[in-house]
């Protein structure tokens, strides 16, 4: 996020798109919630789902799957030709608006009906009470970046909020709500194939010079493959060994049978977990890892703050804490890290990481610091681009509709979206083995619109089967009108029922991400079971 | 922001303008009880007054929570008006208020064991959380569990159904699982301290001191003078009752906390109260019991053939032959009585007869036992005391004079007179004369002190009920040294009692009494209570102890009762009524009402029951009864899911009538119980209770990205349950189901504890030495064949900050490669 959780009370008006909020982020839905009820701030709720948000907007646009670039360029499209747009920030701030307006020009709200099913007055609203606020956030979350063309979905947002003069200011910005407890820490360490810690490039000799002599090693340049190219070639015989730490891939990734079989080939695959996942099952050695309740540590959250994880238990048996793992394994390799506690890895990620610069264990005791914080005096960051973006000034991108890789036919019909529900965490590793949460969400639901389903004579409850080009599964019926005809939504924690053996092995050409929100597959009735 | 600056207590405070007169006191660290106010409400309802505060100048109270602070202002915020008025405002909400604080059984067991806690837990299947919990209390639990008569099962609701619940049955049931399945169950063991404390006496209650002092880290040396641990329980229970191999593994668990026992030395003889502090002893506690038998007074009862109670038991025990020959005449009516009889009889008496002056119903014994003997053949000659013992022809004459029942004495008993002209003469062998037992305590208690060891006109050990100590400074003493015979759990409550104020001594250096805690009930006596608690509650009887045929006696001293099985024990766990409220830590009105001397006698008490539990919600129970319309559940749900109304009486005999519903809009984020000030609103994971102390620890949730802040509440090794701190960001409180209730991942079973190998296509245990040296060499090989690109690591965002950091170096720096990502995208 650009700016902060607490900031979202700030803004005019809130652009939620692509964020089952209530069921995600119930926390920070109930900042939303009550930034409109309470504070009489305004809502603007885009989604293909007529999700529990919606009755809280003051304006609620339905888009088909997979049309996001279309209605981002039509607001864009509205607000420059009624002369919204804040002219000073964009030519003090910004850069390439000539050709994004240029492309945005087409975009007309007739044209933006025709392609997302949008009515062109309701869009003009949303345009008009998104420019005309003072202060106004985007708040989005996986439903606009697992596409396709997720990368361009994220830059068009940003065009947006750019073109009003939102970025850099309290109560605006471009918030991306991040999924897990620490995914946003993960990336500032590096532990992402073209950089290292804080965003520092491969690349960039004079940063790997830094790390080398840090660590005293010969640091690799070439920046190397994301999580689902490695499973890709592994399955190609490219890659041989596959170190693992805590993920799943065999219930998480878009289209298991694949994952299964490129695991398969490795050579060596090592999976370091709480618990034997189905990940783990094939691997060559397990090793037994502490969960967050029994080490010492930091995670960094949606808002860049970052937080004291501590310890309440031993870890149970033999397990270990993931990083006296690691510490151990890198002995055996011949490379000491003899490090004495969590605490003093930071203070060796603060002075080669310059955005976590001033993060030492003694200021987090109460709520954090957002980074970036640079020195130990440094305050942390709420809002990110004040004074100025990364790059020197925020680049405009023109962006056209870029189909998603697999639409709807005569033999699978229906367009599905993945996602996740309140009560169950992705692969469910944690979640499923919690009592009260199965007792809550016990079984894995398709959720499909009532009209759909009578023409296939198809009952609430009632079991059918999902196929898709890649795979099948069984499971049962949840109708609801928060589907559109045409769609069917399914959660993706259950390995018994695994969405993820239907969808496609399609990705961003930029960023990767797999498109989770669209693939097609047919439904048929099961009955006797 | 201005600043206002006033004073709270005489005290000067400096705070914001605007602040609220509470929110001052806090940050000055002064306490002002609330009940209604949550501190995120602009406008509180200022309903329930209990903040109130009297200002200078104005002459009503005022509540705090709603008041803003002005420049000058002088606040008292504990005066004898404000007391007074908190103390009506409690007694008023007491008024309306029903249900037990603490079940009867607790509170009348000597030792107070959480009993309906480690019920539960029974019924639960989880038997070592039971004995962990029992042994919070009662470090003896094999033994008490066969010889307690059982104060708690006379005061068990269940009485009032069906009969009570076996609770001594279930409490050895708990022992002898953890026994048989030597599994150890954690104790918790504070770190060594330097203190050393001498126990003289190796009984119950220095058994308990020592145990409870060894769990706080202290080093304990026990000093018995008998050659073997254990005293009455030892010398004084006979074998069939609890055998020496359960005694021997259940002091072994006490000895194993690292406590040194000295055995064969005797007080007065070997050492002295000043030896033992010379030699290094801090504090010292007594607990030498009571081993004298009281003399009968009569002609006669030095005559060979005439033995005490006690020691016949003690030379029994000790292996020494005693012969009693084949008619036995027992004088007294109590345990050692009974015991005596029993054993005459396995060693071959043909005739055991109990004489005692009053009738059955007064004996002391317990009344199961009475039962017991009778079966097994022991003869009762009742309403008789011996006057004479001659020798005759038997060889021994025992002359006795009948009685019968006169006036009430002190114990409330009727006091037998005799009979003139009933006297008679009973022919026997021996005579076992076991009226009662003493105090022996010879010069000890004076030898080498300037000033005595107090003692009482009974010749008792002169020790403060509450913290045990004696007139002397850092000696205690408890057991039936200072309450005369007693039973064995009443003197392991004293053990432990003197263990937590010796433990106070030595830490502080001073004496600290515990204090009373306030509990209301739903009825102090069986009449009191409302029989409509009961009304869905199914019959089903007790679950009969399992016994041997009593016919096998001569030479069987093996033990009668052979305890429940494990379907016995949970059928008979399930028939508590679980009477507690499983708020009591943290019940604000309870927490306060001694603060403000609360009398219930001046509105009374709720003494109805007026509502049924409602436990439809799946992680909510609802208990309108102790509902004090505070309203701060529904003020604090941001879901608007709480009903909560004033509404129509649903009988006669209620005040005000209460519907309290949670209704659809809940998304189980558990706020609502959080701030329950009583017991209405109550989380069903904390209605288990739990061994160990609270500990507190602040972490962040692991799963969205929210980074919830959390409190994960423990108990032992067991999280209690997890709430949030409101004074922090992100989440000021609040949580989602997850963050609320889904951690049951962290204990569960099938977390990985060890690493593990392919061998053969399946994964087999392995050391990590073995599972990190593979993972060494695989990755080298693959390396130098393939190339450094051919290997790839995917790390995790559930990880720490750190662990990722470390993991990208590993594949950087030592595998050598950049593949390196994580489900950023998933």
């Amino acid at each position: 996020m650009t700016n902060s959780i607490q900031d979202l009370e700030k803004a005019d008006v809130i652009l939620l798109t692509g964020s089952n909020t209530t069921e995600n982020h119930p926390i920070i839905s109930l900042h939303i919630i009550n930034a409109v009820t309470r504070l009489r701030k305004k809502l603007i709720v885009v989604d293909p789902r007529v999700i529990k948000m919606t009755q809280y907007a003051d304006i609620y646009l339905r888009p088909r799957p997979g049309t996001d670039i279309a209605w981002l360029n039509g607001l864009a499209h509205i607000i420059i030709k009624e002369g919204l747009w804040d002219k000073d920030y964009v030519r003090e701030r910004t850069e390439g608006f000539e050709a994004f307006a240029q492309t945005v020009e087409k975009y007309t709200p007739e044209l933006v009906q025709m392609i997302t099913g949008i009515p062109a007055g309701d869009l003009k609203k949303a345009a008009r009470l998104y420019a005309q606020a003072g202060r106004a956030a985007i708040v989005y979350c996986m439903g606009i970046t697992q596409h396709r063309s997720g990368t361009d979905n994220v830059k068009a947002i940003a065009n947006l909020a750019m073109l009003c003069g939102n970025v850099g200011i309290e109560g605006g910005g471009v918030n991306p709500l991040r999924g897990q407890n620490n995914v946003q820490g993960a990336c500032d360490m590096g532990a992402l194939p073209n950089v290292l810690p804080g965003y520092q490039s491969v690349a960039d000799a004079a940063v790997r010079r830094k790390f080398e002599e840090a660590w005293d090693a010969r640091l690799p340049g070439e920046p190397g493959l994301t999580a689902t190219e490695m499973i890709k070639q592994a399955g190609e015989g490219k890659i041989k060994g596959l170190y693992i730490m805590g993920e799943n891939p065999m219930i998480s990734d878009p289209d298991i049978n694949h994952v299964r079989s490129a695991l398969e080939k490795l050579e060596f695959l090592v999976v370091q977990d709480i618990f034997l996942t189905q990940t783990a099952r094939l691997a060559d050695v397990v090793l037994p890892a502490a969960s967050y309740a029994e080490k010492e540590g930091t995670f960094t959250n949606t808002e860049r703050r970052v937080q004291r994880v501590r310890r309440a238990f031993l870890p149970p048996g033999q397990s270990r804490a993931d990083w006296k793992i690691i510490c151990d394994l890198s002995a055996k390799m011949g490379y000491e890290m003899s490090y004495q506690s969590a605490e003093e890895i930071m203070e060796e990620i603060a002075s080669l990481t310059p955005i976590y610069g001033g993060i030492y264990y003694d200021r987090l005791e109460e709520t954090g610091i957002q980074w970036p914080c640079p020195a130990l005096d440094h305050p942390g960051t709420p809002v990110l681009h004040c004074n100025g973006f990364t790059r020197g000034k925020g680049l405009f991108h023109a962006l056209e509709v870029i189909p998603a890789s697999e639409t709807p036919d005569d033999d699978y019909p229906f367009l599905l979206s993945t996602g996740r529900v309140l009560y169950h965490y992705n692969s469910g590793t944690m979640s499923r083995r919690a009592e009260g949460l199965n007792k809550m969400y016990p079984e894995v639901m398709v959720e499909m619109n009532p009209v759909d389903a009578f023409a296939l004579n198809i009952d609430d409850h009632s079991p059918v089967r999902i196929a898709s080009r890649r795979g099948d599964i069984t499971v049962r019926v949840a109708l609801t009108e928060m589907c559109q005809r045409g769609t069917v939504f399914l959660p993706f924690h259950f390995r018994e029922a695994a969405a993820n053996l239907l969808t496609n092995p399609g990705v961003d050409p930029v960023s990767k991400i797999p498109e989770y929100k669209i693939c097609a597959v047919r439904i048929r009735p099961v009955h006797g079971m | 922001m201005p600043e206002v600056t006033l004073t709270i207590d005489s005290r000067k405070v400096t705070v914001e303008k605007g602040t609220t007169i509470l929110e001052a006191a806090r940050r000055a660290a002064i306490h002002i009880p609330t009940l209604c106010y949550l501190p995120q409400f602009k406008n509180p309802p200022a309903s329930c007054r209990l903040c109130v505060v009297e200002v200078e100048g104005k002459n009503k109270l005022i509540a705090s929570c709603a008041t803003p602070v002005s420049e000058g202002m002088v606040v008292a915020t504990n005066t004898e008006k404000v007391k007074t008025a908190r103390q009506v405002i409690l007694e008023l909400l007491f008024s309306e208020h029903y249900g037990d604080c603490i079940a009867p059984c607790s509170l009348d067991c000597p030792a107070n064991i959480d009993i309906q806690g480690y019920i539960a837990h029974i019924a639960a299947g989880r038997y070592l959380e039971a004995l962990e919990l029992i042994k919070e209390k009662n470090p003896l639990p094999l033994s008490v569990g066969r010889v307690c008569p059982r104060f708690c099962e006379s005061r068990c609701r269940r009485n009032l159904v069906d009969g009570s619940v076996a609770i001594n049955h279930l409490k050895r049931f708990a022992a002898d699982y953890g026994l048989a399945h030597k599994e150890s169950i954690p104790v918790p063991q504070r770190p060594l301290t330097d203190h050393r404390v001498a126990v003289i006496g190796a009984g119950p209650a220095g058994l308990a001191a020592a145990y409870y002092l060894a769990r706080k880290g202290h080093h304990v040396t026990i000093f018995e003078a008998m050659p073997a641990l254990g005293g009455m329980l030892r010398y004084g229970i006979p074998e069939y009752r609890l055998p020496k191999k359960i005694l021997d593994a259940e002091i072994q668990f006490i000895l194993d906390l690292g406590v040194e026992a000295r055995t064969g030395r005797k007080w007065g003889k070997d050492f002295t109260l000043e030896s033992l502090k010379q030699e290094g002893f801090e504090s010292i506690f007594i607990g030498i019991g009571a081993w004298k038998s009281r003399p009968m007074g009569i002609a006669g009862e030095d005559s060979p053939g005439v033995f005490s109670g006690i020691d016949f038991l003690r030379k029994f025990a000790e292996g020494e032959k005693v012969q009693v020959g084949s008619r036995v005449a027992i004088i007294g009516g109590g345990n050692t009585a009974i015991d005596a009889a029993r054993t005459c009889l396995r060693i071959g008496a043909s005739e055991a007869t109990i004489v005692y002056r009053r009738s059955r119903m007064e004996m002391p014994a317990s009344h199961r036992e009475i039962k017991e003997a009778e079966d097994e053949g022991v003869k009762f000659f009742l309403m008789a005391a011996p006057t004479r013992i001659t020798p005759g022809d038997g060889p021994l004459n025992l002359e006795i004079q009948r009685m019968k029942l006169g006036e009430p004495d002190q114990s409330g008993r009727r006091r037998p007179v005799p009979v003139p002209g009933s006297e008679s003469v009973m022919q026997v062998d021996s005579v076992i004369a076991a009226i009662g037992q003493l105090v022996e305590i010879g010069k000890c208690h004076t030898e080498g002190l300037t000033e005595g060891l107090g003692l009482t006109r009974w010749n008792t050990i002169e020790a403060a009920s509450s913290t045990l100590v004696t007139n002397l400074e850092g000696i205690f003493a408890g057991g039936d040294a200072v309450s005369g015979p007693r039973t064995v759990i009443e003197a392991i409550a004293q053990g432990r009692k003197a263990a937590d104020a010796i433990h106070t001594y030595l830490t502080e250096r001073r004496i600290e009494s515990p204090r009373i805690p306030f509990n209301i009930t739903k009825g102090e006596f069986f009449e009191d209570v409302d029989l409509r608690n009961f009304e869905e509650v199914p019959q089903r009887s007790r679950q009969k102890m399992p016994i041997r045929h009593p016919k096998t006696l001569l030479g069987d001293f093996g033990e009668l009762e052979t305890g429940y099985t494990e379907e016995m024990a949970v059928k008979e766990a399930e028939r508590c009524l679980g009477c507690g409220c499983h708020a009591v830590d943290k019940c604000i009105i309870r927490r306060e009402a001694p603060q403000y001397n609360v009398d219930l006698s001046h509105y009374g008490i709720g003494t109805r029951l007026n509502y049924k539990m409602d436990r439809s919600h799946p992680f909510i129970t609802i208990d309108r009864n102790k509902c004090v319309l505070c309203r701060r559940c529904k003020n604090v749900c941001e879901y608007e899911a709480i009903n909560l109304e004033e509404g129509e009486l649903e009988n006669v005999d209620q005040l005000r009538a209460i519907s309290l519903t949670i209704n659809d809009n809940c998304v189980f984020c558990g706020l609502c119980a959080d701030n329950c000030p009583t017991g209405a609103l109550v989380k069903k994971e904390t209605e288990q209770s739990l061994a160990g102390e609270l500990r507190q620890i602040r972490t962040v949730c692991p799963y969205c990205g929210t980074g919830c802040n959390l409190i994960l509440n423990i108990r032992g090794e067991k999280l209690v349950e997890v709430t949030s701190d409101p004074g922090f960001i992100p989440n000021q409180g609040h949580l989602c189901i997850k963050g609320r209730f889904g951690h049951d991942f962290i204990k569960h079973p099938d977390r990985l504890t060890t690493p593990m190998i392919r061998r053969d296509g399946e994964l087999q245990a392995c050391s990590w030495d073995e599972a990190l040296g593979l993972i060494a060499d695989r990755l080298k090989e693959l390396k130098e064949a393939y190339g450094a690109e051919s290997l790839g690591v995917l790390c995790s965002a559930k990880c720490t900050n750190e662990e990722n950091y470390l993991m990208q170096k590993l594949a950087r720096a030592v595998f050598g490669t950049n593949n390196i990502d994580h489900c950023a995208r998933l």
